[in-house]
């Protein structure tokens, strides 16, 4: 565990202490606060239109942080320092399990910036903020382990701009498979993946009420979609050969 | 089988089948907090389908500003612009309003759509002013030939309105209007009698909600009765109307057979106990042998049945002091 915690450890220090990653934050923050201004061209919808602003610019983060991923991995592996890490007594599903919960940290805390900034932002502008944003933003944090875990399988299988490609199909067709495949048993979200669980933007702008119990399930899911793909990935890795 | 493996193997079986088996509550628990999926898009958007809507909302009152009004050249565009909006966000309430009264004058039918996509959307249930503009739109610039039920909807969705917004007298004369209309066409009303004219369409439709008012008063009105017959209007206020009307068709239709018929039966049924003026339907006072307002004789009442004088309230009369009698 250690170990893990060492290799998570070392990635999300390095992410957070990018100062672009604070720079961004702050500009996502600016342009949720800038749409108080569509005012009078959304005919009064500003604060529906602030709303999910905030929720799709996080989202966007949170898909960036899981592309960011299939850079991180062909890096160190090119590099060598994954070689040096392996060399010490550290198992390759250690360093790809440190790996995820490294840059799904760092995830969570840019995602949870940008959904604080965005209560700061919205109260300011409407002096309360409804627990169906909060929610939204919450959910947006959640989808952020099982998209982390996307880019961690391609980052083993595919070279690194393949793999953010890949990774960025799979995240953007993995919100539409409900429709399709919604009604096959372990097809639907267990061997494809439905990112549109965490999709509840709409209803947090329009303020429709989630349940925890559906933010608690969602998370849960999350978590076991990951380690399925984090075995997958794992199973790969084990067979790569790395110089 | 190696161990490593054969561990994997467990641990992505085990995985694979919790993660498919929550995929499955949560599409489930899904449908009831995204009610009105089914009227969105499944279009591959990538989760940003609301995010697309406000850009295309933006992007049509921006085009809306460009345009120099309605007309039979942008109306299809329009309705286009405005059902990608709502496709993408189906519970965008304002949007359902404001493409609907876009598009009312000119295109009455894709107006109507719109506004009763809007109506039967439960999350946009606080809304009363969509059923309102629907039902607008149908009982006044939908003609039969487009729509032959048009009334019947008009009826359905300004009641839809009242149930959510029973606040305002417009939407509730709005209601009885179109039921009045829907008589009109048909011309029959009940016991045979024939509709003449707007007005005496709107007293049988009053009179018909009234009757509803009465069937949930009654104790002994039957469970379908009391279902069936709710009314969405008070009874004091249908009464008010039904008087105003009535006075009004006395002067307006007084000869005519069918209305003096609905008149009669509308005085014997509502009022009977109102002292209301045979002839001009005015009220008169205790004591009145003639209507001070048409001259015509009024059936007297507050006067003490042995002496003749006017009684004050009380149980006996102020001039012989015999008890008042009850009739």
């Amino acid at each position: 565990m250690d170990r893990i915690m060492a290799v998570a450890g070392g990635t999300w220090r390095r992410i957070l202490r990018m100062p672009v990653v604070y720079f961004l934050v702050l500009c996502v923050v600016a342009l949720v606060g800038s749409a108080y201004r569509y005012n009078m061209l959304s005919l009064g919808m500003h604060k529906t239109i602030m709303m999910d602003t905030s929720l799709a610019l996080n989202t966007l983060a949170a898909i960036l942080v899981a592309i960011s991923i299939t850079f991180e991995i062909p890096r160190e592996l090119r590099s060598g320092v994954a070689t040096t890490l392996l060399a010490k007594p550290l198992g390759r599903t250690q360093y790809l399990v440190g790996k995820l919960v490294g840059i799904s940290i760092a995830g969570l805390v840019i995602t949870g910036m940008i959904g604080v900034g965005f209560c700061l932002v919205f109260i300011t502008a409407f002096d309360r903020v409804a627990m169906s944003m909060v929610q939204g933003h919450l959910l947006v944090m959640g989808s952020v382990i099982p998209m982390c875990a996307v880019g961690v399988l391609f980052s083993v299988v595919a070279p690194d701009p393949l793999a953010a490609v890949l990774t960025a199909l799979v995240i953007w067709f993995g919100h539409s498979t409900a429709a399709v495949l919604g009604g096959i048993p372990v097809l639907y979200g267990g061997i494809t993946p439905d990112f549109n669980i965490f999709n509840l933007k709409a209803e947090s702008a329009h303020e429709v009420a989630i349940s925890w119990w559906y933010i608690l399930l969602a998370t849960l899911w999350g978590v076991s979609f990951a380690v399925s793909v984090l075995v997958v990935s794992s199973s790969f890795f084990s067979r790569k050969d790395l110089r | 089988m190696k161990k490593s493996v054969f561990r994997r193997v467990v641990i992505l079986v085990v995985s694979v089948g919790i993660s498919s088996g929550l995929a499955s509550a949560l599409l489930q628990e899904r449908r009831y907090i995204d009610i009105s999926a089914e009227l969105g898009t499944n279009a591959p958007e990538g989760g940003f389908n609301k995010f697309i809507a406000d850009i295309q909302w933006m992007l049509l009152v921006h085009h809306c500003g460009t345009l120099q009004g309605v007309n039979e050249g942008n109306v299809d565009d329009l309705y286009r612009r405005i059902n990608a909006v709502l496709k993408n966000d189906p519970d965008f309430t304002e949007g359902y309003y404001f493409g609907g009264l876009l598009l009312s004058v000119k295109a009455p039918l894709k107006s109507v759509d719109i506004l009763t996509r809007g109506a039967n959307n439960e999350h946009c249930a606080s809304s009363w002013n969509i059923p309102f503009l629907a039902g607008y739109v149908l009982a006044n610039l939908v003609t039969d030939e487009q729509m032959p039920d048009r009334l019947e909807r008009a009826e359905r969705m300004f009641a839809l309105a009242i149930r959510r917004q029973s606040g305002f007298p417009f939407v509730r004369s709005a209601y009885l209007r179109a039921k009045a209309k829907r008589l009109e066409k048909d011309g029959k009303w009940r016991n045979g009698i024939v509709v003449r004219g707007d007005y005496h369409a709107f007293l049988c439709s009053c009179y018909d909600e009234w009757l509803k008012t009465r069937a949930m008063q009654t104790t002994h009105a039957t469970p379908a009765a009391r279902v069936g017959g709710s009314s969405l209007i008070a009874g004091a206020e249908l009464k008010e109307r039904m008087l105003a009307v009535s006075q009004q068709l006395k002067i307006e239709m007084p000869r005519n057979k069918d209305v003096r018929r609905t008149i009669n039966m509308v005085v014997e049924k509502v009022f009977a106990n109102e002292h209301l003026c045979p002839e001009c339907l005015l009220p008169y006072g205790p004591g009145d042998k003639y209507c001070s307002h048409c001259g015509h004789s009024v059936k007297m009442y507050g006067v003490c049945s042995y002496c003749g004088a006017l009684l004050h309230g009380g149980d006996y009369c102020p001039k012989c002091g015999r008890p008042v009698k009850v009739k």
